[in-house]
Order: C-alpha cells, then sequence, then structure tokens
C-alpha cells in the first residue's frame, strides 16, 4: 500500500490492475524470452509468488495495452497476437454458490461463472480498443452470436459487443439473484460451456477481415483463485489439441502445488500441454537474467521522475567502507594465494592462472571479512543495488517496497532526492523490514497463513533461527563462503517429511521461502530424499536417509531431471558440493 | 500419490471383500508369500547375471507395478490407518480371483531372466513353481503363466501375436473365470512402458561399464560399443494417463558443450543413433498401445492416444527448436466421399483372396 | 406472542449467563441453542446448565449441532433444523452474543426468509483475556445466499467495520486488492480499545485506496446503518463490486446485514477462525447490553435511498460507463 508524498515517489508497488494505463505502460520492462514465450501459439503456464510481475506481464499484453501501445509506442496493431486478459481474483470467482447444488450441477455452475467472465473479458476488450471491423465483420460476429447466446438483441450488428456484455450481465444478475432469495436453491439458467460459447466467438472473430491471421491468446490471471471444478475444467481446456485459433497463458501463484488434474481424471502434463514460463527466479547472482530485470526496472522508474541516466548502483551505493573492507579482504586472500601458489604478480600470469585468483577470491574474500570482524563489531551497513536485488529473492515487488520506503524516508525529511539514497538510510530501511518480517515471524504467522497452527508457527520460527545461526556460524567459522549448505536428516520417514513439507508450505506462502524441490534418489537399498531449499539466496541441500547407515553414494544415479542439477551448476560457477556428489 | 504399494491394497482390499471364504484368504496368503520370497531371492539377483541387461530386478518390478495400478488408475487415497479409503478397484472391469492372477504374473513375468534373456518368458513358469513349491494350485500355476509368458517374444508358432495365442474363453481358477487375454494384455503394456532412468545407472553409463556384445540391428554403425538401451533408459519418461486417454513419453536429452563443435561432429555421433532409438521405441509404444488395446478389453480401451515429445537441452539449459508434441492416435475419419476403386485396393490389400479377379477364378472355375 | 429465544452456544461466561436472564425476564416459551461440534465438549458444560434452567421456567429447549469448518456443512443443517421452530409471523429473540459471525448470518438470513419477526440482542463480557483471543485464521469465504451481485468487469471495493484485529482486516485487503476500501473503526475507550487498536494507523491511515472513519460498531440501529451509508459514496454500488466485512464487535454483524437488505448487489465476507482462546472473555455486564430490532425492509427509515435496481450496465477497466 502507497502513503500519500508530495514528490511522486518512483517506486509504487501497486497490484498491476489497479495501476493507471500510462503508468503500466511507462514502467513495463519487455524481457524478450518472456515475451517470445508469450507469442507462442502453445499454452503457457506462467509461476510466480505474488508481486513477481505476471499480472503486469499478462496486462500489457492485453487487447486494451496493446492499443495503447499503439498510440504511445507505436507497437503494431491490430497485433498477431491478441490477448485477452481474464482476472479471477474477483468476487464472481470467490462465490461458492455451487455448494449448494449436487455435485453434477457444481461443474456446470462453475462453468457458467468462468465462461460468463471470458466471454465478458472479450467484449469488453474489443470495447476497449476498438478495431476498424468492415461492416461484413460485424454481421459475421452478429450471426454468431445470435446462434449462440440466448436472447441476445442485436439490433445493429456494430453494437455487437455492447449487446454481448449486456446479455452476459443480464444472465449473471437474474442468476445470482435468484440464488440470493429464499432457502431453496432452484434456479435457473442457460448452462453453457467453453466449446459451445468462447470457441465459437473466438473462431467468428478469426474469420472477421481483421484477424484471418490472428492468434487469441487467453491470459487467465490468479487461475489459484478458481474452484477446484473452474481448475479441473481449465486443465481439461488445456488439453485441447487445436491451437489455430486460441491458446491459454495462465498465471499461477505456487505452480508446484497447483491442481494439474483434468475433469476425465487425467493430468496435464508440461511440455505436452502446456510450456513453463518461471518467473521465481531462485538462483540469483549479477548476472542472472533477474538482477538484469531489477536494473531495467529500478532505472525506468528513475527516469520517469527525471532521473535519466542514473544507474541504479549509483542511486543506490554500496557503503564505502563495506567495500573498502571487502576489497582488503579480497586482496589479503588473493595474496595468500598467489603466495601460496607461488606466484609472485597477478599481471605476470596467464589468463587461467588469473581466473583461478579470481575464483578463489570470490570464494574466500568476503568470508574472510566477515570472519575477522569484531565480534562487538555493529551490523554490517546493508546497502547496495546488489544487495537489494539479492535480498528481493526474485520477486521485484520485494525490491520495489523498500525502495519505496526509502525514497518516502527521505522526502518526508526534505533531504534531496537525486543524488540516491544515503548508505544509512538504506540500511535501516532493510533492517526494519527484517526486524518486520523476524516480528511477523515470532509473534504470529497462524495469523497471516491459511492453515497454519501457532504450534506450526513456533515450529518455523525455531526452524528459521537455527538456520540463521548456523549460516552466520558457518560464515565466520568456515574459510569459505557458503553458496549451498547441505544436512542430512535421519530417520526420515514420510511422518517426520510430511511435518517437515507442510512447515516448508507455510513458509512459502509467507514468502519466507521461495522454492523447495524434492528429488528422490536411488542409492542401492537407500532411499535418499534431497530437498533444495532456496532460503534468502542460500541453497539449503537437504538429504535425508532412512537408514542410519552411511550411504553409498552411487554418484551420478540422480532421478533428477538434467535441466535442476545442470542449471545449479551453470549459474553457481560448479560450488564444490555439488562436484562431490557427482 | 500411485506408489508401488498401490496395487497390493486393492488387492488386499477386494480379496477382503470377496467374502470370508477360505479361498480368498489362501490367495492373499500366497500373494503375500511371494512378495516375501521373491525380492531377496531371485529379483535382487537378476541385474547381476548379465550386467548389460537394463535393470529387470526389484525397481524394475516396482515400476511396472506402478504402471499397471496407473493403467487401471487406481485411487492411492489411504486413510490415517492405512486402509483404502475408496472401494477396491473402484471403477475397473476385474474380479477377485483375476486380481490375483494379475499380481502374481506381474510378480513372477521377468524372473525368467535370472536364467538369461533368452526365453525368459517361458521360464517363469519354472522358478514359480519352484519358489513356490506346494504353494499354488495346477490352475493356479497355468493361468498365472498364461498372462505372464504373453509379455515378450513369440508364440510356439513363432507368432509375435502371443496373446492370441491364449485361451479366448475365460479359463476357471478357483471356481471363478479369469479373462486371461486381458490380464496378458495388461502385463504386456505395464511391461513395455516400465522405462526410464531407473533402468540403469548414469555413473556406470559415464564410466562406459555397459558395453553391447553384438550390435544393435537399429545401430548404424555395426562395430558401435555404446548400449543404447541404456542412453534410452536415461532420457526417457512415461506417463500413464488415462483420463486423457493417453501415454505421453518425454524425451530431455541434454547435450554437453564438447557435443557442440562443429569440426569433429562429436554431437551428431552421439545423438543421431539415440535419436533413431527413441523414434523406433515411440513406434513400438504406439504398436504395444494399439495391441494392448485390442486384447485388454474394458481394462485398456480408455487408451486412444500415444504423444511424445522430444526436448533438447544444452547443459541443462533449453534449446529452443519449436518442436510440438507428436501425436498418434486411433482416429480414422471416414472420408467425405467414396473412391470406389482405393477401396478395392485396400481391400486387397487386406487379404489377396479379395482381390476380385481371384475371386472371379474361384467362382468360375 | 411468546418468543423464541434463539443462541449460540459458547463456553464463555456471559453465554448461560446472558440466556439465563433473557429466560428469568420472561416471555420465552422456546429456546433454540445451536452448538458447533468442534467445541461441543467445550461447551457441554454451558450447555447442560442451560437445561436445567430452562426446564426451570417450563422452557422447550432444542439444540442444533453445526459444524463450521465449511460453509455448506453449517449452511446445510441450519436450513434443515430452524424452520422445525421458526416460522412465518413468530417472534424471534437471537441472542447473538457468542455466535460466530457466519452462522449469526445464515440464521438471519433463514428467519428473513421464514417471515420471523426479529430482534437481536448482545450482551457485553465483563472483560476480554488480555491475551490472543483467536488465531489461525482462515482464508476469507463470501457467505452462501448472501454474495451479492458479482460482475466481471469490475474492480472490488470493500466496506469494512473493524475492531480490535487489523490484523484481519490486512489479510483482507491482500486477498482481495481492493481499489477502494471504506474502513469504520470502532471509538471509545471500552474494553482495552485503544491499546488492542495499536498498529492500526501505521498499517492504514493516509493510505491512498483506504478511507477510514470513526464508527460505533455496537450501533446496529436503522440510524446507525444511514450514517454508514451517507459515509460511502453513491456510486460504489455501481462502480464496484462490493464485499462488507464485519470485523468489530458483533453488533457490527446486523448493521453489514442490514446494509445487504438495502444493496443486496453487496456480498458479505467471513473470515474463520481455526482456535479461539478458552479464556476468551470473563463475566458479563448486563448495563450495557446492546439490542434492536431487523426490519424485513428498511425503506421506511432510508427514505432517500431507494434500494437501486441492479445495474445492467458494465463498465470498462477505467469504470467508465460503457
Amino acid at each position: 500500500m502507497n502513503t500519500q508524498t508530495t514528490q511522486a515517489n518512483p517506486f509504487e508497488y501497486d497490484a498491476a490492475l489497479n495501476l493507471p494505463a500510462d503508468m503500466l505502460i511507462d514502467w513495463y520492462i519487455e524481457d524478450h524470452n518472456f515475451a517470445r514465450v508469450l507469442r507462442t501459439t502453445r499454452n503457457v503456464l506462467i509461476n510466480g509468488h505474488r508481486g513477481s510481475g505476471k499480472s503486469m506481464m499478462l496486462i500489457y499484453n492485453s487487447l486494451r495495452f496493446q492499443k495503447l501501445r499503439h498510440e504511445r509506442k507505436q507497437h503494431e496493431f491490430p497485433p498477431q497476437h491478441v490477448g485477452i486478459y481474464v482476472p479471477c481474483n474477483t468476487p464472481l470467482t470467490h462465490r461458492q454458490d455451487h455448494e449448494l447444488m449436487p455435485i453434477g450441477q457444481q461443474v456446470t455452475l462453475s462453468e457458467f461463472y468462468f465462461v460468463m467472465a471470458i466471454v465478458e473479458a472479450i467484449a469488453e476488450a474489443f470495447e476497449a480498443a476498438p478495431v476498424d471491423f468492415l461492416a461484413e465483420d460485424y454481421i459475421i460476429l452478429a450471426d454468431e452470436l445470435r446462434a449462440v447466446m440466448p436472447n441476445i438483441v442485436i439490433n445493429e450488428a456494430s453494437s455487437v459487443f455492447t449487446q454481448m456484455r449486456r446479455n452476459v450481465k443480464n444472465q449473471l444478475i437474474i442468476l445470482q439473484q435468484s440464488l440470493q432469495q429464499g432457502i431453496l436453491t432452484e434456479v435457473e439458467y442457460n448452462a453453457v460451456s467453453f466449446y459451445s460459447l468462447v470457441t465459437p466467438i473466438l473462431s467468428a472473430l478469426k474469420r472477421t477481415s481483421i484477424f484471418k491471421q490472428a492468434h487469441f491468446s487467453i491470459l487467465i490471471d490468479d487461475a489459484h483463485d478458481l474452484n477446484l471444478h473452474q481448475k479441473m475444467l481449465l486443465n481439461s481446456w488445456l488439453t485441447y489439441r487445436d491451437h489455430s485459433v486460441f491458446s491459454f497463458k495462465v498465471a499461477v501463484a505456487g505452480l508446484r502445488t497447483h491442481n494439474l488434474r483434468t475433469l476425465s481424471g487425467g493430468t496435464v502434463l508440461e511440455g505436452h500441454d502446456y510450456l513453463i514460463l518461471d518467473l521465481e527466479q531462485p538462483f540469483q547472482s549479477e548476472e542472472s537474467n533477474y538482477a538484469q530485470f531489477a536494473k531495467a526496472v529500478i532505472e525506468q522508474r528513475l527516469a520517469g521522475v527525471g532521473l535519466e541516466g542514473v544507474a541504479a548502483e549509483n542511486f543506490f551505493p554500496q557503503a564505502p567502507e563495506f567495500e573498502a573492507d571487502i576489497e582488503a579482504a579480497n586482496a589479503s586472500v588473493a595474496q595468500e594465494y598467489l603466495k601460496a601458489k607461488g606466484w609472485d604478480n597477478l599481471s605476470d600470469l596467464t589468463t587461467d592462472q588469473k581466473k583461478s585468483v579470481r575464483d578463489h577470491v570470490y570464494k574466500y574474500g568476503r568470508a574472510k571479512y566477515f570472519r575477522e570482524r569484531k565480534a562487538k563489531s555493529n551490523l554490517p551497513t546493508y546497502a547496495g543495488f546488489d544487495t537489494l536485488v539479492h535480498l528481493s529473492t526474485g520477486v521485484i515487488r520485494n525490491l520495489l517496497n523498500p525502495c519505496y520506503q526509502m525514497f518516502d524516508s527521505l522526502v518526508s525529511k526534505n533531504e534531496p532526492v537525486a543524488s540516491g539514497i544515503p548508505t544509512g538510510t538504506q540500511s535501516d530501511i532493510v533492517k526494519s523490514k527484517s526486524d518486520e518480517a523476524w516480528e511477523q515471524i515470532r509473534r504470529g504467522l497462524e495469523k497471516v497463513v491459511e492453515g497454519c497452527t501457532k504450534e506450526d508457527a513456533d515450529y518455523l520460527c525455531n526452524l528459521l533461527t537455527a538456520l540463521g545461526d548456523y549460516f552466520v556460524k558457518r560464515l565466520t567459522n568456515h574459510k569459505s563462503e557458503p553458496r549451498i549448505l547441505s544436512f542430512i536428516i535421519s530417520e526420515a520417514e514420510s511422518e517426520n517429511m510430511k511435518f517437515l513439507e507442510n512447515l516448508f508450505r507455510i513458509a512459502q506462502e509467507a514468502q519466507l521461502l521461495t522454492s523447495v524441490v524434492v528429488v528422490l534418489k536411488l542409492v542401492a537399498d537407500v532411499r535418499i530424499i534431497s530437498l533444495l531449499i532456496e532460503f534468502y539466496g542460500l541453497y539449503l541441500d537437504w538429504m535425508c536417509v532412512d537408514s542410519m547407515e552411511e550411504p553409498q553414494y552411487q554418484a551420478g544415479s540422480w532421478l533428477m531431471p538434467h535441466v535442476l542439477k545442470n542449471q545449479l551448476k551453470a549459474m553457481l560457477r560448479a560450488e564444490s558440493t555439488l562436484n562431490s556428489l557427482d | 500419490m500411485i506408489s508401488r504399494d498401490t496395487f497390493d491394497l486393492h488387492l488386499k482390499g477386494i480379496l477382503d471383500s470377496a467374502g470370508t471364504s477360505q479361498a480368498m484368504k489362501t490367495l492373499w496368503a500366497k500373494y503375500q508369500l511371494a512378495k516375501d520370497k521373491l525380492p531377496a531371492d531371485i529379483l535382487s539377483w537378476i541385474p547381476k547375471v548379465d550386467g548389460n541387461l537394463s535393470e529387470h530386478g526389484i525397481l524394475h518390478i516396482d515400476n511396472v507395478f506402478e504402471n499397471a495400478a496407473r493403467l487401471l488408475s487406481l485411487s492411492p487415497e489411504v486413510g490415517s490407518d492405512g486402509a483404502l479409503e475408496v472401494k477396491p478397484f473402484c471403477g475397473v472391469d476385474i474380479k477377485p480371483v483375476e486380481a490375483f492372477v494379475l499380481g502374481m504374473a506381474l510378480f513372477f513375468h521377468d524372473t525368467g531372466n535370472i536364467a538369461g534373456r533368452k526365453g525368459h518368458a517361458k521360464n517363469g513358469r519354472a522358478i514359480m513353481c519352484e519358489v513356490l513349491k506346494d504353494v499354488l494350485k495346477i490352475d493356479e500355476i497355468r493361468g498365472i503363466d498364461q498372462v505372464m509368458s504373453a509379455h515378450s517374444g513369440v508364440a510356439a508358432t513363432g507368432d509375435p501375436d502371443t496373446i492370441k495365442a491364449l485361451d479366448v474363453a475365460p479359463r476357471y481358477i478357483c471356481k471363478e473365470p479369469v479373462r486371461i487375454r486381458q490380464l496378458a494384455a495388461l502385463v504386456r503394456f505395464a511391461d513395455d512402458l516400465a522405462e526410464g532412468p531407473q533402468r540403469t545407472s548414469n555413473y556406470l553409463r559415464s564410466k562406459g561399464a555397459f558395453v553391447i556384445t553384438k550390435p544393435a540391428s537399429h545401430a548404424s554403425n555395426e562395430k558401435e560399443e555404446r548400449n543404447i538401451f541404456h542412453d534410452y533408459a536415461s532420457i526417457t519418461t512415461v506417463n500413464i494417463d488415462k483420463g486423457n486417454g493417453r501415454i505421453a513419453l518425454q524425451y530431455n536429452i541434454n547435450l554437453e558443450d564438447n557435443m557442440f563443435d562443429p569440426q569433429k561432429g562429436v554431437g551428431r555421433e552421439f545423438l543421431e543413433p539415440l535419436l533413431r532409438m527413441v523414434f523406433y521405441r515411440i513406434k513400438k509404444t504406439d504398436d504395444e498401445r494399439r495391441y494392448a488395446r485390442f486384447y485388454g478389453g474394458k481394462l485398456l480401451a480408455d487408451f486412444h492416444t500415444t504423444e511424445a515429445l522430444v526436448q533438447f537441452y544444452r547443459n541443462g539449459i533449453d534449446i529452443d527448436t519449436g518442436l510440438v508434441p507428436l501425436v498418434l492416435n486411433d482416429l480414422v475419419v471416414p472420408p467425405h466421399s467414396e473412391d470406389i476403386n482405393k477401396s478395392t485396393e485396400w481391400i486387397k490389400a487386406q487379404n489377396p483372396a479379395y482381390d476380385i479377379s481371384a475371386l472371379f477364378e474361384q467362382v468360375w472355375k | 406472542m411468546a418468543t423464541i429465544l434463539v443462541s449460540f452456544a459458547s463456553w464463555e461466561p456471559r453465554f448461560i449467563m446472558g440466556v439465563t436472564h433473557l429466560i428469568k425476564s420472561g416471555g420465552i416459551d422456546k429456546c433454540v441453542v445451536i452448538y458447533s461440534t468442534e467445541y461441543a465438549t467445550r461447551t457441554a458444560p454451558n450447555r447442560t446448565e442451560l437445561q436445567i434452567v430452562a426446564r426451570e421456567h417450563n422452557v422447550e429447549l432444542n439444540e442444533i449441532p453445526i459444524e463450521l469448518e465449511t460453509s455448506i456443512a453449517s449452511w446445510k443443517q441450519l436450513v434443515q433444523e430452524l424452520p422445525q421452530y421458526a416460522t412465518g409471523g413468530i417472534d424471534v429473540l437471537f441472542d447473538i452474543s457468542t455466535a460466530p459471525r457466519e452462522p449469526l448470518w445464515y440464521t438471519l438470513h433463514i428467519l428473513d426468509a421464514l417471515g420471523c419477526n426479529m430482534r437481536w440482542v448482545y450482551h457485553h463480557p465483563g472483560a476480554y483475556t488480555k491475551d490472543w483471543l483467536s488465531r489461525n485464521s482462515q482464508s476469507p469465504r463470501l457467505i452462501l445466499k448472501r454474495s451479492g451481485i458479482a460482475l466481471p468487469g469490475k474492480k472490488t471495493c470493500i466496506i469494512a467495520l473493524a475492531g480490535f484485529d487489523h490484523e484481519r482486516l490486512a489479510q483482507l485487503i491482500e486477498r482481495y486488492e481492493p481499489i477502494k476500501c471504506f474502513v469504520g473503526r470502532q471509538t471509545g475507550n471500552q474494553l482495552d480499545n485503544p491499546s488492542r487498536n495499536t498498529g492500526f494507523n501505521e498499517a492504514f491511515v493516509n493510505q491512498k485506496e483506504i478511507e477510514v472513519f470513526d464508527f460505533n460498531c455496537y450501533d446496529a440501529s436503522n440510524d446507525a446503518v444511514q450514517s454508514l451509508l451517507n459515509r460511502l459514496p453513491i456510486d460504489i454500488w455501481e462502480k464496484y463490486n462490493v464485499i462488507g466485512a464485519a470485523l468489530g464487535p458483533k453488533p457490527s454483524a446486523i448493521t453489514m446485514f442490514k446494509l445487504t437488505q438495502i444493496h443486496p448487489e453487496m456480498g458479505l465476507v467471513y473470515i474463520p477462525s481455526g482456535e479461539y482462546n478458552p479464556e476468551y472473555s470473563s463475566g458479563i455486564d448486563l448495563n450495557k447490553t446492546s439490542c434492536g430490532k431487523i426490519d424485513r425492509l428498511v425503506p421506511l427509515v432510508l427514505e432517500n435511498l431507494k434500494p437501486p435496481s441492479v445495474p445492467l450496465v458494465a463498465h470498462g477497466a477505467d469504470n467508465l460507463p460503457v
């Protein structure tokens, strides 16, 4: 939520739907990889936390905004890929009326609500972004609508979209009014299905002169808010093989726990039925896509308030003393390494030797700094754009939120903002947000996370505290800075694992943990379950054995998909922990 | 989630619910005995007999049981007491004795491998009789043997249609009719679908431990030493999706950096035989699906489609080839207008005796 | 005409003390006690005591067990049982003191549909516990039969009457992402209100989309409803899908129910709690009992506000009429 200020704060982070259109267009950062996936004719599931930018991406690619982009930035219009934006976090979706009915009718009513929302979205899109249909195009559309929408009255063919919306609303109002009456539930309505209503409308649009070559993307936002029947309906639609007219782009928070069953009891399969676009960006480094994206977002926002050309790193500078201390530690480590290798001068080394020095400094430099800090010294100064990006853990809202507060803090004290955010301010806000997070962890996650009991909250608080303590201990007592920490959990029978999985679920919903990957590895008679967890930029590799014997590693016989393991290696520069498991 | 134990839960449930007859209780006891003895005595020894075999031991049998459960769409839901929350084999056209015969056949179908790959489908009977000596009755032995022997190889006549040779009419076991052909189709199909990384060892593969002893007929180079079966297993995922009526195959092929050096051609040398194997297996899986569907009755009637998707990676990062899934199904769309001549030729191709000229000769001989 | 007393069983002292007081005051010939099966054991002592009281005063006592876990379970049980005791024209006194809001609203809806003449009463506790009151909150859910008229293409607006637990309000806002939010904050120093309301200002006051005003949540009279309506822009009903929440003292649930009688397009939302403190409250303050009537229609008092016809005109993403 946003506090009123006298000077416009460039780091607004409101829900995408509530942003003014111009602002959304100005702020949106196009990612070519994402754009490419969105423009495919295949179904796509977009996975991302709240605040990761899913909605913004879909809205930006919806027809109304495609038209606005054409007007403001001369983007193509009409587009080849027409986006129909369908939000699901609405009171219509949250209704539970279907529960009043026998099970078969529950599906029918659920589909009615969902299909009506899609039809309304189609009509609204074309009303908000008119295209130059010919008279015969309107006739095509009007004829189709008269065939598929009962009781629609279209006197003038050009009013076809207005009448569509009117018809949808009439039907919904009459149905909901009758559902509210009395105590019995006897309603009459014209049941519709996706194939009886939406498909014919889209096919009719494709027959018009404007959209003969076009493809319609139905952009379903917040699909996790759909009821169970609607989710299964949507999954069934995803298995529809013909993508010549339309496809789905579905945004979900928490794809790993999302219901992928279809109405017929089948399952939608990645690759076969949909592609995944994962915004969760779990692995962070300066070169990662997310870091580049975050930099672009910040610099775009700064340009919007007249600070063009200001680099994000300069607006959020690192603390000079911290930088100097790190440099000194790096230099010291480099010297030690050169001496140990018997090398005299850095400048005399070969390319490979120089790389080995850099790798060594990367691994041991910061650790040396932390190890040698005095026990009574204050907390480090948490400042610098890279630090903020790292702390945001791949969720853009988690970056904008503290930036907003930092900017606001300066404005409220009438301090100048043009030269950037002082390191002290950055550090204060970061620490205060950290305190807030810990306060919430200690005081009661049970108040904010569904299905979290007081006991669960206490256990999770203990777990996170212990992990944090362990990390500090590890950092200050070991030579290298860990990027991956490994734990072994013994006696990992299913009850224990269910307990842990529940805690992880709660932590994920509270956005304390970002991702948990469970991998089953079979090693002779020992079943090893490996959990990869991201915890504020650390990757905890939990190895659970259900035997107390020393596991006999049959290295390489991972069932982990090549994708995940090799992504780790590629992005973390082959950490030694992983290498030893190979 | 469906697991190895799902089938057992349903089997126990259906045998328990078949009444208080001693015969049913005895069947469960027999099944338990097989479950106790086989892994230690036989299954865990199979890989060690011939190191070149893809895994045919415990892991494979577990996989086959899991596949059977998925093919039958058995619910894995259990209560806190570990008992099934649904009716056993709910919605499946199977009787208690049939479920027992199926379970035993799944257990024993590959035990013959302990004596070598050749003829292993037929050798299972002897092993079953030895392991469960004086436990199984003769009708049980015959029935189980029929069901499992058709899963591989050829019939005694040399016909690859091994199920055709089995009893058409139900065979009576424990005085109950058992539809041998349908169960045989299920065992065969569940076995055929038991592919994936669990059948190989990435570690041993990387060390070149698997060496073929004869040239594989599908390899382009007779001197090829690489065991393509193990490479294939490592890239394969089989999804049994009854609700959508399909078998969905997925192949994740990861290529290392050195395979992108166009001068050396290492990549192509690696990939081409592998892709040939993949395409061979896709077709085989589809053939097995149709075969199973033909003989499987209601048990396997839903599986009308085979889908296959090949995805390529470079060091774990997607390579965008734009490939969409390959879809093979049983759909036949009647043509809008008949071409009589084409139909005549088509009929003749099915059976040359239906050639018009040949018929004339018979009529006016 | 004798009155049927409907109450919701609780382990709190004010349940048994309040109902006993009402029975002793006379005019009650039948008592219907709704109780939650999840807390049956905890409420058993009070219910047993009530049976004795009822017998002593020749009041017929009936119990209706309901499950609170799901909306549909409690709705179905109430729909099945309540009509056996309440019919058209009967006077009903509803003791809402310890009724969770969801079954409270269901009971009001059913009694209203049955044509009963309804009055309500709310007994204030002597004191609330200093510790937590409720926790393990579940996902917010719309009330069956009072879910409003929701239309696609409209953004969401929340009207909330808020009390101690501003975290519930925050949860609601986070869940529905409203474009506008109108919050009536409980006034007064009763029952540690100021100290329990810490954090409210930081969370909500001066937020762009949130308008906060003071409101006496204990007053559920028609005048109070009128004053609430006066606070709201007249066009919100057409522009937005409106959701109403009663997060403050229990009478606020009556206020919101009355609001749905005038504006049936507003949906009521409830945030269930997984756990209530066994020491939730102590004692009863009979000097501060709140009560009132629920008319089946309220137009006579609010004559300036005709119940609007349900809008047929949609609005685009900018909320401009189409």
